[in-house]
């Protein structure tokens, strides 16, 4: 009983925690995104596609923040975890990645759209091989971590009810 | 199935998706660059290589379309966030193909770049949100079942 209440109240502390670390870094981030970054949506385009945009960047720095949270906070569940292998530590970077990205590879291409051709060109090539692949490659590594973890879990399950039945029989 | 005919059988069907999506790709989109300049040859075995990249990852993706459920099943958490999460890692895997051809294709068309950045970005914003989530809850089950 008191271990249950424990842990609700873990849990509670935790997303406490974590919505507290999302919104302060997303308080930063968002104004930042003005004084650092050239604007994704041209200063001409109609003030729908600006309010738009507007909702890009309030997303883009709640994803930062979620991700800065994550990171955080995921690393200790990590730690406790049974095994601690590679692919564990890639999935838990890979969300990670996912969650932090879109601030700076969102803004990367609109600096890359103010270069010349052959700027823009290298610029583009580079931003898609470091976050697109990126991004493909850490969606494979979570499936593969996922599935491995879950069919671990299951093989164990089976292995202690195959205990449990064979200590009913031998008694 | 065994391992080894479920392995085999992933591998068939991603490596199939990716090698028909890559021909397919370069028939259906034609990028538009740039004050419509063609692309220069150094950039070729990039373009080609992108190209790859997103063929196996929506191949990738339709395997575990077609396998992963199961297998998140045995999460034992709730069905819906394990839903959301099958869903999530299906979507990062069999987004790019059409994704980046649609950028390439789009130009500098502000409209067309608000429905990518909303279809796309931000739903892969929220899917990372949920795996996050989903992530962050089967790791602490994992640490809690070894810690008792």
């Amino acid at each position: 009983m008191s271990r249950r209440v424990t842990q609700i109240a873990a849990q509670e502390d935790v997303r406490l925690k974590a919505t507290v670390i999302t919104l302060a870094v997303a308080a930063i981030t968002f104004p930042l995104t003005f004084v650092l970054w050239p604007p994704e949506i041209p200063p001409y385009a109609p003030d729908a596609a600006q309010i738009l945009g507007l909702g890009l960047v309030a997303a883009e720095s709640l994803a930062m923040g979620g991700g800065v949270a994550f990171l955080i906070l995921g690393y200790r569940a990590l730690k406790r975890l049974p095994v601690a292998p590679p692919l564990a530590i890639a999935a838990y970077l890979g969300i990670g990645f996912y969650l932090i990205n879109w601030w700076t590879h969102d803004h990367l291409h609109a600096v890359a759209d103010m270069l010349d051709f052959n700027g823009w060109l290298q610029m583009t090539v580079a931003l898609e091989y470091v976050f697109h692949a990126g991004m493909m490659v850490f969606g494979a590594v979570l499936a593969l971590f996922f599935a491995k973890l879950l069919l671990a879990t299951a093989s164990t399950k089976r292995v202690d009810r195959g205990d449990a039945e064979a200590g009913e029989v031998a008694s | 199935m065994s391992k080894f005919g479920f392995r085999w059988k992933f591998a068939t069907i991603a490596l199939l998706i990716g090698v028909v999506s890559i021909p397919l790709s370069l028939a259906i989109f034609h990028p538009v660059l740039p004050g419509g300049a063609g692309l220069p040859v150094w950039a070729l075995p990039f373009f080609l290589g992108m190209k790859i990249f997103e063929g196996l990852a929506l191949g990738v993706g339709i395997g575990f379309i077609l396998f992963g459920w199961p297998l998140l099943e045995r999460s034992g958490e709730p069905r819906l966030l394990t839903l959301l999460a099958y869903m999530s890692i299906s979507w990062y895997l069999v987004n790019w193909w059409l994704h980046d051809n649609l950028h390439a294709i789009n130009g500098q068309n502000i409209s067309g770049l608000l429905a990518i950045e909303y279809s796309f970005h931000f739903t892969m914003m929220v899917a990372a949100g949920v795996l996050a989530v989903f992530f962050y809850r089967v790791i602490r089950r994992k640490g809690d079942e070894a810690t008792v």
